[in-house]
This record gives structure tokens, sequence and C-alpha cells, in this order.
């Protein structure tokens, strides 16, 4: 058959020759058709609706074999039927006839490839077809087996390159992951040595916080617990650094905490830095248009690791050197031999040389705990005092370098523990080391006539104490209070009496050396008065003031009153 | 009339996928789908118009517009002359526009050759259907009257110095029409390529209607 144009002789031919030959050139293109066609079921398809133009004969079905039995395809097809499918089964895959209502004859025409039967085709007719008809539709029978086999094999090779597809899209689709994953893990490692390396280089706090910014590009704020600005890096730092409120602040971390990850709060993205679960501090990013993503994130959510074990570090230290402060000043108390005592405490940041001052510190229902010791610590920072803190049965003992200011002391740590019921003891100055626990016996012995006193709440240097130095503690202050009483009793009962002020007359007499102007003045009254009141004095107390004796043992009293509390 | 006889020298006058076809040659051709089938159009059409053939179009009333404007861009000819190209719709073989008439189209198609050719003035005329609009009204009595229109239709494309391209939808139609149209069609176009058929039902040794049997 040619298939370039040109003219066809062509000759006479009976009516019957030019159809059947008509026929079979028709066979040859649908064959060629079916050949082409997308799949079995379109082969089968145009199989079954060319028996009808070839003949007398009329489709009724067509099968596939598959691997689990015949398969009616197309599976709509009018006229197939479950009675149909029986007997072609029956037939176990050769060819064969089968009976169809209302038609004299009906034939299952296997279609087969090579040795094997691959479908069926099943048609019908009203009579027994003949020679040439019959031939036709064998023609079209082993046609459509070819095309199906082509069909076959087509989507043989089309599922297997659908495969390969899926497996290079499985393969693009893993190395696009280990891709996304390569260039997570070179962030992760890029951040684990800046991280590192900032940690390393002694950078502290602040190497952290550049860090992370480096890593960032967010500006970057480090905070203590609470909420006080330890490390600022990049711009925009705020100046003042506003503090939060304590209570709001608290909750805020405690949210944080309940989560894992870092949390974004206002114009923040805030990370704990915990250690044992303690919150040490916390480690924001400064990221009002929340653009940070995931590399961001986990930047932060490391830093917050370094900087919770940087914190932890610090602490450590911190608690190294108290304990080593404390242990210092156990030992200065108990006493020490110079050379050692300035070395170790040049060593803790102490310079022991010139005059130092032992002070002890107890406050009415507060342990002597650390809270307690550190608020005493904060408390002389904050007065510029340069002192060594340690804790002592009950107390806190500081040993102060220059003269104390124990007034201002006292105040400094009522306000930092919000109650005024406390007392404070100074001894006596000393100049070297050894002298340290014989300042520090002074100091208690301050404090305990502090105490003892009718106004127990306050600070009492050693000085102070005048004659009461030299008498002893314990059982002497009930021979203190007799002497007192001895001399003083009546006064003292006036006074509370009547609401009067002898013992403070008398006093101040004493102390101005027998002065009537002096006295009359340092107590703003007239001179007459003064008289007047010197003379109910020896009135009430029966003693004249001008015995020798008698008014050494009232001075004295009066002075012991004083100190007191009078 | 410009009747052909076998014993003269025909020179070719158009081409298809490269196959040179001459005056009276009746093409069936056998695509799939729309992009198949305006690759094989455009470039019959637009050669002609660029030689100044008369083309006529038909079966594509709906997407004409569209189609004269792919086709400017293959024949700039189209712009100039634009009468060159006519593009009339399914209607031309309907009537009432749901009844086919063989009768009817192949006397509007010849009167529409007379027209074309009013003397032996040696223009040629292209001619592409597109038969897409047949598919919903296959039934046996159609396909019996479409393919007797079809031979038919090769007797008036001989007639005159002319080529038809009749283009059936292989995703359309199914064989029922395809071997019947086959069998009435001196050429077919498939895959490709132009095959003789030196089989096909010749309307000048017509003794009666091809087989169609029982679907």
């Amino acid at each position: 058959m040619a298939t370039t144009s040109g003219t066809t002789g062509r000759s006479p031919r009976t009516s019957w020759g030019r159809e059947h030959l008509a026929n079979m050139y028709s066979l040859f293109v649908l064959s060629m058709i079916m050949n082409d066609a997308p799949d079995e079921s379109d082969v089968l398809t145009r199989a079954l609706t060319a028996v009808g133009t070839l003949g007398p004969c009329r489709a009724e079905a067509a099968y596939l074999t598959l691997d689990n039995g015949l398969t009616r395809t197309p599976t709509d097809w009018p006229r197939a039927t479950p009675h149909l499918d029986a007997q072609v089964r029956r037939l176990d895959g050769q060819g064969g006839p089968v009976t169809v209502p209302d038609r004299e004859w009906g034939w299952s025409l296997a279609l087969r490839s090579t040795a094997d039967v691959i479908g069926h085709l099943v048609v019908s007719a009203r009579s027994q077809p003949t020679d040439d008809e019959y031939f036709l539709l064998r023609v079209l029978a082993q046609q459509t087996a070819a095309a199906l086999t082509q069909a076959m094999a087509r989507r043989t090779e089309r599922d297997r390159e659908q495969r390969l597809r899926q497996l290079s899209d499985d393969r693009a689709a893993t190395n696009a992951r280990l891709t996304t994953s390569v260039s997570e893990l070179e962030h992760q490692r890029s951040v684990h040595e800046m991280l590192s390396d900032a940690s390393a280089n002694d950078d502290g706090v602040q190497g952290i916080a550049g860090a992370l910014h480096q890593l960032t590009g967010y500006p970057v704020a480090i905070e203590d617990r609470f909420g006080n600005l330890r490390a600022w890096a990049g711009p925009g730092r705020p100046d003042p650094y506003p503090k939060p409120e304590a209570a709001p602040h608290e909750e805020l971390l405690q949210d944080v905490a309940r989560r894992l990850r870092p949390v974004r709060v206002a114009e923040q993205v805030i990370a704990l830095a915990q250690h044992r679960g303690e919150v040490l501090g916390t480690v924001a990013l400064i990221d009002p248009e929340a653009g940070a993503g995931e590399e961001e994130w986990f930047a932060l959510d490391y830093a917050s690791t370094a900087l919770a074990l940087e914190l932890a570090h610090l602490r450590n230290l911190a608690e190294v050197e108290l304990r080593l402060r404390r242990e210092l000043v156990d030992d200065l108390i108990t006493g020490t031999d110079d050379a050692s005592a300035y070395a170790r405490a040049a060593a803790v940041g102490h310079d022991l040389h010139g005059p130092q001052y032992l002070v002890a510190v107890q406050w009415t229902g507060r342990p002597a705990d650390d809270t307690f010791v550190q608020a005493v610590g904060r408390s002389a920072a904050g007065l510029r005092m340069r002192s060594l803190l340690a804790r002592r049965s009950g107390m806190a003992v500081l040993v102060l370098q220059g003269r104390p200011q124990a007034k201002a002391l006292y105040e400094a740590v009522g306000r930092e523990l919000g109650s005024p019921t406390g007392s404070i003891g100074v001894g006596g100055r000393c100049d070297t080391p050894s002298e340290i626990p014989r300042s520090f016996q002074e100091a208690l012995r301050a404090l305990e006539v502090r105490q003892r006193s009718q106004s127990p709440h306050g600070a009492t240097t050693f000085d102070e104490l005048g004659l009461y130095r030299i008498l002893g503690s314990g059982g002497g202050y009930r021979e203190v209070e007799q002497f007192v009483r001895e001399w003083l009793g009546p006064l003292l009962d006036y006074d509370a009496a009547h609401h009067s002020d002898l013992v403070q007359t008398l006093s101040q007499y004493f102390e101005c050396g027998g002065n009537y102007d002096a006295t009359a003045a340092a107590l703003a009254i007239h001179r007459s008065t003064l008289r007047y009141r010197l003379q109910r004095i020896r009135e009430v107390s029966g003693n004249g003031l001008g015995d020798v004796d008698g008014r050494l043992n009232l001075h004295v009293a009066t002075r012991v009153w004083k100190v007191l509390g009078g | 009339m410009h009747r052909r006889t076998a014993d003269t020298p025909v020179a070719a006058v158009a081409h298809l996928g490269g196959v040179p076809l001459t005056p009276g040659d009746h093409i069936c051709a056998l695509y799939r789908g729309r992009a198949e089938r305006d690759q094989l159009m455009t470039p019959f059409l637009a050669e002609g118009l660029s030689a100044g053939h008369i083309c006529l179009l038909l079966g594509t009333e709906g997407d004409g517009r569209t189609f004269r404007d792919v086709l400017a861009s293959h024949a700039p000819a189209v712009g100039r002359r634009g009468n060159s190209l006519q593009i009339r719709g399914p209607n031309e073989y309907l009537r009432d526009g749901t009844t086919f008439d063989g009768d009817r189209t192949l006397a509007r198609l010849s009167a529409w050759s007379d027209e074309m050719f009013p003397s032996d003035n040696g223009t040629c005329a292209r001619l592409a259907a597109d038969m897409s609009w047949a598919q919903p009204l296959v039934q046996p009595a159609f396909v019996q009257d479409l393919v007797r229109y079809e031979m038919r239709a090769t007797r008036w494309l001989r007639s005159y110095p002319q080529v038809g391209m009749c283009m059936y939808d292989l995703e359309m139609f199914h064989s029922d029409l395809i071997v019947p149209l086959v069998k009435a069609h001196p050429k077919v176009w498939l895959n490709g390529m132009i095959m003789e058929n030196p089989y096909f039902l010749d309307p000048d040794e017509e003794t009666g209607p091809p087989a169609s049997g029982e679907t």
C-alpha cells in the first residue's frame, strides 16, 4: 500500500469484491488507530464499535484477561451481561460458541498475544455469518489483540516511567530535604560556634548578647531575673532602660517558663535562662516587625542555654567568693596572723591595711540567712562602705574599712528589709588584723547594750558606751541596774509620776561640770528653773550634791542611765 | 466545469504534511484533539492563503474569529485579502439546525464552487471541514447519510480545481463512524502520513451505499 499520493488504476470489480477490499482497507486503518490508542479500554471500544460496520454481526462484550481473571472492558458496554461473562469464563481462555438471547449465532473470539490469551471479543448475529464475514471478524480480532499487546506494553512502560519519575521525584525531594537539613545544620553549627566562642573567650553576658545580635541581626537585650538590663547589643538601646513592675514581671517569667520555647511578648521574643529549674535571667530579640524566623528563634533558644550556663557559672563564682569571705571573716574574728590575713583579704578584693571596724547586725524576726546577709551587704555597698561580709551565729558581721556610718547603715538596712526593728553594734577601731577579735567583741558588746536598752532598735558604737565599756556582761547588768536604781530610783519614779525631767536635768548638770549657766542653756530653761529643779532633786533623792562620793555616784548613775537609753 | 481526466498530468497545488495534493483530492484526516487539529489545519489554509487560493473553513463557526487570528499570524495575506478565507458554521450541513441534509449541503457547495470558479481563471480552492459538529448525531441512519454525502463530495471535489480535507477527531468518533468513512475517502491522513485508499468506494463506480451493519 502506497503512503504517497499518486493516481491509482482501477479495474472493474464486482460490488462484493469492492466492498470486501474496502472493509479490509478500513480494518488496516482501524488497526493503525487502535495501535495508537491510549489504553486497552479504547482499543476494545474501537473493536466493539467496528464489528457492526464490517458485516451483519453485533458486538456483545469484550474482556481483558488480567491477573485476577476476566474483566469486562469497557465496563459499561450496554449488551454485556453476567450470563455472558460466565459463558466466556467457562471457555477457559479459548474461543468458542456462546448463546445470546434472540440470536441464532454467538461466538467468543479469543484475543491472542503469542501463546497467551489476553482478552475476548464476543459477537453475535441473527444467523450464521458467511466465511468471508467470519474472516473479517477474525482479522479484527487479530488486529485488536496486536493493538492490545501494544497498549499493555505502553502501559507497562508508562508505569515504569511513572515509577522512575516517582523515584526521581522522591530523590529530588530527599535531596531538597537533605539540602535544607544541611543548611539548618550549618546554621546551627555557626550558632553553636559563635555562642561557644563568646563563652570561652570570657566575654561573658555581653559576649553572648553580641554573638546573638551578629547571628540574627536583631537588637538583643539580656536582663537579670528582676528585669534589670545586664547587656545590650545592637542599635536602639533605651536610655534609661525601663524597669518592669515586679509583680507583672514575675507573672511574665512564670508564663514563659511554662512554655518550652521562646515566647513573643509585644515587640520582643523572649527566652529564659534557667538553671536547674531556677530562672536566672532573660534574653530577648527586639523584633517589632515580627520578622524573626525559625533560624532566629533557634539562635535565641541556644543563646538562652549559653546564658543560663554563664549566669550559673557567675553565681557559683560568687558563692565561692562569698564562702571564702565568710571563712576569712571567721578566721579574722577568731584570730589569725597578719601576713596571712592581708594576703587572703587581698585575694577576695578587700584591703585590710588601715583602720577597720567590726560591725554586728541583727534584726528582729529575721533569721540570719543568705537573704538577710545580702541585704546588709547591699546596704553597706550603697553607702560606699568597703567591707568583708559574713554570717555568724544569728547575725551578719562586717569587717568595714574606715569609720562606719552606723546610723546611716541602720537606716539603709531598715529600708532594704522594710522594717526598722533591728540593732547594729559597732566595735572599736583596729589597725591590724590581730586586733579584729577585740573589735568584734566590742561590736557584740555594743549590740548587746543597744538591745538591752530602752530603745533597742538602732545603732550603737562601742565608743559611745563610755563607762559602760568597762562593765561586764551577763550578771553585771543587774548590778548596774541596781546601782542606777539605788541612786536614781526616787528621781526616776518622780519623773514617771509627774512627767518631769529631773534625771535629765541632773545628767546635764553633771555633764556641764556643775555650771549653772551652761546647764540652763543646754536644757533651754531659765536659770531660776534650773535652781528650782536642783532643789527638787535634792529633796526627792535625799542626796546633797555637795557630797563628793554622792556626787560621783550620781554622775556615774546618770551616765549609765544615758547609755541605757535614758 | 473543470473536470479532470485520468490522462491529464496534474501538478500539485497543495501539501499536507509535506505530501503533495492535486486538484480533486479528498482526504479523510483522522486526528486526536483540538491542538492536533490546529496543527493540521493552520499550515494547510495558511499555505493556501499565501498562494492566493480561495479557502473555505467549514464547521468551526464558534471559534472562527479566533482561528482567523491564528491564521493571520501564519499568513499575512489574510489581513490584506480578507475575503480569501471564508468560514461557515455547522448550519451549512444542517437543516433547521438539527437535521443533516447531505443533498442540500452538496448543492450549496456546488453553487459555491460555481461562484468561485466562474471561468477557467487558474484559481484553486482549499476546503477544510471540521466535522466535530456531527458527533452528537451519530446513529446508524445518520452514518449512512454521512457516508453517502462523503462519497458524493469526492465527485464534487473532482469537478473543480480544489482539494478538500474532512477532519474527524478520534477522541470524539468511534469505529462505527470511522470505518465507513475510511471506505468513502480516496486518501486518509493518519499519524502524520497520507495513505492512498485504492479500495475506496468510488462514487463514479457506485452501485449502492457501503455496508453499515447493525450497531
